[in-house]
């Protein structure tokens, strides 16, 4: 039976765990917003083919699924572990363009003002993606999940599996390192 | 249905993909509970193991028996449980991180809770008698040596004036002379001439005692193990009460000159009633 157009995530979900039809649902509000995190965290032209395999996940773990949580995250979270075990089988490293507009970039970002007068010069796409591939894994998933996909602390502690603390120290250490290969390339 | 979900739902129909069944996800939380419990539980084992070690250590005999308090320490430190209890903090926190909703919790507060409890329950244990049983039951594992063992290899030391046995005869001469027959630990017989000694303790030496002798090795003719004795004590439970007091005979001129600068005398008085 197929859920209503407006019911929440989360109960569309658990209603799919019965019914199947309705897991569609759920694919096209997710596909868009999925497709453009996966190439953020580096997918290229394989990213179609691991959204397929990141929706199929889902549906294989859709028991796994806690209410508690929100369904954006869970979901996330499974994008986020299936295009990292995809580069790790494959042995190759993130590539593609991480963001598209690098001023609403900066702008989410640049609260922190040492990041916004440390630049002399406005820095291009090119130059931000760079920088982002240039940091590690671990700082380019929460400076993503934060200053692109917009997610609050709590979400990224949920899709990450770490704790809030960590997600914090993280977003702070990858700002400094984000920070560091941008003005060390503007020179 | 856009295409995308078109794709999806055919290949969850021709793969006959089903959803992972929940009682796998109650068992996989139930077993990493689990591990963290058991983890806990050994940690805690080594917490009442090591409140044993430190509690049954002989503190009082410290001066009697090394050079050093620093010596000491470092023989007496449990090593063996300060690693087993690392290893049990580690792998229970990993355990506890892969729970449902462990990965909340940051380092430190699952150290320390995992810490915490291990002393809790290990303070509970070491009083129930667990720590003695675990001291006990890892003693004879490879490379490792409990304290019962580092006491009994301490005092089957007589090149160094230390040795410990069950005394088996006790010889007593005309001119006064009582030497015991002492079978040490490492199933050697010694004589052991207690002559310096008072007649108090001469009297508590019984055949089926052990004893921790204090004296100088002697070297014979014969090839016979002998010690002069400058004191002994009892050998058992430890540092609730002092072992026997030392008995060697205190009037300077009744006393010989061989037992002079050979022992810490004023320690072995120290223990005394």
């Amino acid at each position: 039976m197929r859920m209503h157009e407006n019911a929440t995530d989360e109960e569309i979900a658990l209603s799919a765990r019965k019914y199947r039809q309705d897991f569609a649902i759920l694919v096209e509000r997710y596909q868009d917003k999925l497709l453009r995190y996966i190439r953020r965290i580096g997918a290229g032209e394989e990213a179609e083919d691991l959204l397929q395999e990141i929706f199929i996940n889902a549906f294989r773990y859709l028991n796994g699924f806690d209410p508690s949580l929100s369904f954006s995250s869970w979901i996330y979270r499974i994008a986020h572990n299936t295009t990292i075990s995809a580069y790790r089988k494959k042995k190759i490293r993130p590539h593609g363009n991480l963001i598209e507009d690098g001023d609403e970039f900066l702008a989410n970002i640049g609260t922190d003002e040492d990041i916004a007068t440390e630049l002399e010069t406005k820095c291009s796409v090119e130059e931000i993606n760079n920088a982002l591939l240039s940091i590690k894994q671990k700082y380019r998933d929460v400076v993503v999940l934060r200053y692109v996909e917009e997610l609050e602390y709590k979400e990224i502690s949920d899709v990450l599996k770490i704790p809030m603390g960590s997600v914090a120290s993280l977003l702070s250490r990858a700002k400094k390192n984000l920070k560091d290969e941008i003005s060390g390339k503007s020179k | 249905m856009t295409k995308v979900s078109d794709t999806i739902l055919k290949k969850i129909e021709q793969g006959k993909i089903e959803p992972m069944p929940v009682w796998t996800y109650t068992a996989k939380n139930i077993l990493f509970w689990s591990l963290w419990a058991l983890a806990v539980l050994i940690g805690s084992i080594a917490v009442s193991a090591m409140l044993f070690v430190v509690t049954h250590a002989p503190w009082a005999l410290r001066e009697v028996t090394y050079e050093t308090t620093a010596g000491f320490v470092l023989d007496l430190l449990p090593y063996f449980w300060v690693i087993a209890l690392g290893l049990m903090i580690a792998l229970g926190f990993y355990n506890l991180r892969h729970t449902k909703s462990g990965y909340k919790y940051s380092l430190a507060i699952v150290i320390l809770l995992n810490i915490l409890i291990s002393i809790i329950l290990g303070a509970v244990l070491f009083i129930v008698g667990m720590g003695e049983i675990a001291e006990n039951a890892t003693g004879k594992l490879p490379l490792r040596e409990s304290i019962f063992e580092m006491q009994a290899n301490r005092w089957s030391n007589p090149m160094n004036g230390l040795l410990a046995g069950e005394i088996v005869d006790i010889l007593s001469a005309d001119d006064g002379e009582v030497i015991l027959t002492l079978t040490a630990f490492d199933d050697q017989d010694w004589k052991i001439n207690i002559s310096d000694l008072s007649d108090e303790e001469i009297q508590e030496a019984k055949i089926g005692n052990t004893i921790a002798v204090i004296g100088l090795s002697e070297q014979s003719i014969d090839g016979q193990l002998s010690m002069y004795a400058c004191a002994f004590l009892e050998w058992g439970e430890c540092c609730d009460e002092p072992l026997v007091s030392v008995r060697e005979i205190f009037e300077d001129d009744e006393r010989t000159t061989n037992c002079r600068g050979v022992r810490p005398f004023e320690a072995l008085r120290r223990l005394s009633h």
